[in-house]
């Protein structure tokens, strides 16, 4: 029976499988990397876990327990076997396991990034759009210096300016993201504001520019001028010929973005102290707890691989001639 | 805080500056005669409120945090055993011993035989009550769990110490010890319930407070005890809050996110005092913080580059840059504020040509060395200064920064790198040398091997007439002044900073004397 | 390029990157020496220090005059590395569209599912750590960008006529590379050059936040915001001051890029660019 018996001749579904078998094949390779760096360094995990002083009968020990005696593949194969099912393994600096401490982070950070994607989106779209629709104006040069202002600070920089400005010195928002990793943000929604507002406003700049760029680009095209010529009032072209003109860039430029949302919530998390996937990386970096790197290096792909899937659908679903065309 | 104080701040913070600077010989001058306390809010003596939440946070350990009261690495650790745990007896903001769960401790005429007798109707968190067969299994497990206990209870012989009856224990010594009751006082010394192996969730102790929720690395919140033997603490529930970012701790004292902030950079303190609705504390200010070198990884094998490096910081620089000036120099000594503390070794000066000159001799010339800190109350700060200043001398001193969480990480750090960073709170030379300074000590940070100064240690430490043992004490810190492996380069005044909503910190803030803070059962929250 | 041709945020621009990068090179001549402690940390500006003390009683102004030295060398070794790996690929694989291609492509594709940081992260728990594993793993994220880049606008003028011609001369592939594909696909590049700077100073300077950067006590515009952050309240010129700087280079880079492809008359690149970017 041909793949092509099961999934039949419908290209989208075909599209589909091609990419989760993609994307599955990235996850491994990324994780099949990161753990043979992780395994190749200078002194094993033995050394650790145990300390530098350790006697080599300890060593032994915790190398037996961590079955690094084993070969590298042998362990990756088990590595990954236990990961599909949502088992990490140990950490290594604390008694825990690795997928114990990963899970309420992520859900910490996921809370996070989905509520700055929330704001930033449709604000991304909104200032690019109005910045393309009135290209060469006024409006569009205030707003194309604003981005640029915003593109150019370090989060870490603008994220202290926050925390001191409407933390501590107007009381408006609590500059640290104080609560239990364990509870989650919603025990205290207040300290999800800051980490937000840095993240929505560093991140504006780019997607807001080439959104602008493509409008821009559409207004100026033979449709925009034909429907002008028509007399179709101006807000109807932005909106039906512009605007649709460039969902399909629009939307890969914003999956990129939340993909740049993962990367920045790194150091804003650090801002805040936000106990997410963020601070982990630090906190786990520092500690050397290379379970947890790789852990979090094997969520992250997996959440990576997810998004891009879901842009590629999306592009195929809104862009008519692709969604005929065989792949 | 109203709003014409706001719009003021920073005009009060630079008048506060100055004002310090004028202070600062004052401050000094107060060092180790207790407790000082700035702003015009602190000092009034009010009655308890009972009841409330304090939220407190520390400098902690990160997700390696232990419950376990012999495994204790950091400060945060230190407090929340003082909370949960009792000891036999604890060392008292004039360093002396005072009794806790002991009623009565009576040497025998060598003092090599000690009889406790027990207070009577302790009870842990679970009901259960206070017996002789809980205090030795604590010291036995005590022992065997090693790190710190293993050296500093080694003077006990566990097979001849017994119970004589449930309130009464003859702890038998290897050797006599004059200052068993101050042995006793140590964090690794609190006493647990008998058969306890486990504190991998929970921690059941006769403390003031009791664990309601851990998470380790970043919170544990503790709730009253009440049926402690002492007074039940005031407050409905303390929140020991882990916050290891300098800014971030004092962002979230002052947004009113917590109520005490503990370990406070020196420089803050100043616009702390300036800002309404708060106030600072500075402890006793013998808290050491030092450099160690580790003797058996070169180049640090070479007595003269220990010496060097010793000759080729500049203490003055570092006290005024790192400390804010609230502080005096160190002379590569610890604990100046207790009685056997060697008073009459003259303070070491910086000296770069004489280090330059050592260096000569045992024939390294140019020496490169990397020293590992974090950044945590002057210790970077001073790290930079001693890179500076040692550069005159020719030594070229790289600095490798990590996270405050990492210090005391045994797994990576901490009693592993050649060159690192340390601090010594409030204790006495000898408790420091049991610790730290003999071949068995957990904490050897110097790798101190050297079976002559463990055999004069005891000897010293058998001594019943306290002027011929401190005598004795002060030649070995001539020994460890000469040639150890220490750079003590400042002694902290520690600075604590509170709402003024929180009552009753002077013991906390003030009894660094010693290890542990004895005052967290006398907090309070006004509300 | 004549500097009339370009617009006038161009030579903002270019103005900008020039007073910077002045500062960058002769600030250590005009202010050497005196890096080292002179006061009390955090203290406000007086006359002889026009910008305070940073929090370890250092003259802001001095270091800031010596901090842009480091910052400079390091993006343009990030950009080089990224440039020297991302050009030959991309070329290659403009030319040879076979499974070679395709799975080096896809291999680089990998990299970007690690946010930069976490592969600065990544790299720094795995090695001793240190500005040259930050340098390597913010060149590494930015490499399959430029590669897919420079394939995407070399693959066009792969199917022009005269690389064809050039094969029938019997030109080798290497030097088609070079000789034809390159001078083809500059405009591309440049107007590619502004983001690829811009996203190397941040990273590197949020590198140095993090701890896994550069280290203190490095005179560097990023370091001194980070380091300082503490003292905001008290002293703010020591971390306004290095972030201005920041702020201003990074403006500066990206007028001066922006204004390149208009005025060299290719528009499609600056679309090429944004696509693909």
């Amino acid at each position: 029976m041909s793949l092509k018996s099961i999934f039949g001749a419908n290209t989208m579904s075909r599209f589909l499988l091609m990419r989760t078998v993609s994307g599955a094949g990235l996850v491994l390779v990324v994780c099949l990397a990161t753990f043979v760096a992780v395994t190749l360094l200078p002194g094993d995990a033995a050394n650790f876990v145990s300390g530098r002083s350790a006697s080599p009968e300890r060593l032994a020990e915790v190398r037996e327990r961590l079955n690094l005696n084993d070969p590298v593949a042998e362990r990756f194969f088990r590595w990954g076997l236990r990961a599909v099912q949502g088992d990490l393994g140990p950490a290594l600096t604390s008694p825990r396991q690795v997928s114990e401490i990963i899970a309420p982070r992520l859900r910490n950070s996921l809370i996070l990034a989905s509520i700055a994607a929330a704001l930033l989106v449709p604000l991304a779209v909104a200032t690019g759009a109005l910045a393309g629709a009135l290209a060469g104006g006024s409006m569009d040069r205030g707003l194309s210096v604003i981005s640029l202002v915003l593109l150019s600070m370090p989060e870490f920089f603008l994220g202290t300016l926050l925390a001191y400005w409407l933390g501590v010195k107007w009381h408006l928002f609590p500059p640290i993201a104080l609560f239990d990793a364990a509870q989650g943000p919603w025990s205290n929604p207040a300290v999800l504001v800051l980490p937000c507002l840095t993240l929505v406003i560093t991140n504006l700049g780019y997607p807001a520019r080439i959104i602008r760029a493509n409008v821009a680009e559409a207004m100026s095209g033979r449709v925009v001028l034909t429907a002008r010529l028509n007399g179709i009032p101006e807000r109807r072209i932005v909106w039906k010929y512009a605007l649709r003109n460039c969902l399909a860039p629009g939307i890969q430029v914003i999956s990129l973005t939340l993909l740049y949302l993962l990367g920045g919530i790194i150091v804003v998390e650090n801002v805040f102290q936000f106990p997410g996937i963020g601070t982990l990386a630090v906190e786990a970096t520092q500690q050397r707890d290379l379970n947890v790197v790789l852990g979090l290096v094997a969520t992250i792909t997996v959440i990576y691989a997810l998004v891009m899937l879901l842009t590629d659908t999306l592009i195929i679903l809104v862009t008519p001639k692709l969604r005929t065309l065989r792949f | 805080m109203t709003k014409t104080n706001r719009v003021r701040l920073s005009d009060r913070i630079f008048a506060r500056f100055r004002e310090n600077r004028a202070r600062t010989p004052a401050l000094a001058a107060c060092l180790g005669a207790g407790l000082m306390i700035a702003g015009p809010w602190a000092a009034l003596a009010e009655t308890p409120q009972v009841g409330g939440t304090l939220r407190a946070a520390w400098v902690g350990g990160g997700a390696a945090d232990k419950l376990d009261p012999t495994t204790w690495l950091t400060i945060l650790e230190l407090a929340r055993i003082s909370a949960v745990f009792d000891r036999l007896t604890k060392i008292n903001e004039n360093g002396k011993p005072e009794l806790m769960l002991a009623q009565a401790m009576t040497p025998n005429a060598d003092a090599s035989v000690w009889t406790v007798k027990l207070r009577p109707g302790v009870k842990f968190h679970d009901g259960s009550p206070l017996t002789a067969r809980d205090v030795l299994y604590s010291f036995k497990s005590a022992i065997g769990r090693g790190y710190f206990a293993a050296t500093n209870f080694s003077m006990i012989d566990l097979q001849k110490s017994r119970m004589v009856d449930d309130l009464t224990i003859e702890f038998v010594l290897n050797a006599p010890n004059a200052e068993f009751d101050r042995v006793v006082s140590d964090a690794s010394a609190s006493i647990i319930k008998d058969g306890t192996t486990d504190f991998s969730t929970t921690a059941i102790g006769t403390g003031p407070y009791k664990i309601v929720n851990w998470v380790p690395g970043v919170r544990t919140e503790l709730t009253r005890n009440e049926a402690y033997w002492g007074n039940p603490v005031a407050l409905d529930k303390l929140d020991m809050i882990e916050i290891d970012d300098d800014n971030a701790r004092i962002n979230a004292l002052l947004s009113g996110q917590i109520d005490l902030a503990v370990n406070v950079p020196p420089y803050f303190a100043s616009q702390l005092e300036g800002a309404p609705g708060y106030s600072v504390a500075y402890g006793s200010g013998s808290t050491a913080p030092a450099f160690y070198m580790r003797q058996d990884k070169p180049p640090f094998d070479k007595a003269e580059v220990r010496q060097a490096l010793r000759l080729a910081i500049d203490r003055k620089k570092c006290v005024e840059v790192a400390l804010d000036g609230r502080g005096t120099v160190g002379n590569d000594l610890f604990g100046p504020s207790h009685p056997s503390y060697a008073r009459d070794i003259p303070q070491r000066e910086y000296d770069p040509e004489a280090a330059r000159k050592l260096l000569d001799k045992a024939g390294i010339g140019e020496l490169q060395v990397e020293l590992v800190t974090a950044p945590v109350v002057g210790m970077l700060e001073c790290a930079t200064v001693f890179k500076e200043s040692a550069k005159k001398a020719g030594i070229e001193i790289s600095i490798r920064q990590i996270s405050p969480a990492d210090l005391y990480n045994t797994q990576s750090v901490y009693l592993q790198v050649p060159f690192g960073t340390t601090e010594w709170k409030g204790v006495s030379f000898q408790e420091m040398a049991r610790t730290g300074l003999l071949q068995s000590s957990f904490a050897n940070e110097t790798a101190n091997k050297n079976p002559a100064f463990d055999a004069a240690f005891a000897k010293a430490e058998a001594a019943l007439d306290p002027a011929a043992r401190n005598a004795q004490f002060a030649a070995l810190q001539r020994s460890l002044w000469d040639d150890g492996g220490y750079i003590v380069w400042g002694i902290q005044t520690p600075v604590t900073a509170f709402s003024d909503r929180v009552g009753g910190y002077e013991g906390l803030a003030g009894a660094e004397v010693g290890f542990l803070p004895s005052g967290i059962g006398n907090l309070w929250i006004k509300h | 390029m004549h500097l009339r041709e370009l617009s006038p945020s161009g030579i903002v621009g270019t103005g900008i990157v020039l007073g910077v990068v002045a500062i960058a090179l002769f600030g250590p001549i005009f202010f050497s020496g005196s890096t080292e402690i002179v006061g009390r940390p955090f203290m406000m500006p007086t006359p002889g220090h026009p910008l305070g003390l940073d929090g370890y009683g250092r003259d802001v102004l001095t270091r800031l005059m010596n901090g842009g030295l480091t910052i400079l060398l390091l993006v343009t070794a990030t950009t080089a590395l990224v440039y020297a790996v991302g050009i030959p690929v991309g070329l290659f694989t403009a030319l040879h569209s076979r499974a070679l291609s395709a799975s080096a492509l896809w291999l680089f594709d990998c990299l970007l599912a690690f946010p930069p940081l976490l592969l600065v992260l990544l790299l720094a728990a795995s090695t001793a750590g240190g500005v040259t594993a930050a340098v390597i793993a913010v060149a590494a994220s930015q490499v399959p960008w430029v590669t897919r880049l420079v394939r995407a606008a070399a693959s066009e003028v792969a199917t022009s006529g005269y690389v064809d011609a050039a094969r029938l001369r019997g030109e080798s592939t290497w030097s088609i590379m070079w000789r034809e594909l390159l001078p083809n696909i500059r405009a591309t590049m440049l107007a590619d050059l502004g983001l690829r700077i811009t996203v190397s100073i941040l990273l590197i300077t949020s590198a140095s936040f993090l701890g896994v950067g550069l280290r203190p006590p490095t005179a560097d515009w990023g370091l001194m915001a980070a380091e300082n952050r503490n003292g905001l309240a008290l002293q703010p010129w020591a971390v306004l001051a290095p972030a201005a700087m920041i702020a201003l280079l990074t403006v500066g880079v990206n007028l001066m890029f922006d204004a390149w492809p208009k005025t060299s008359g290719r528009r499609h690149s600056a679309e090429l660019t944004e696509n693909v970017a």
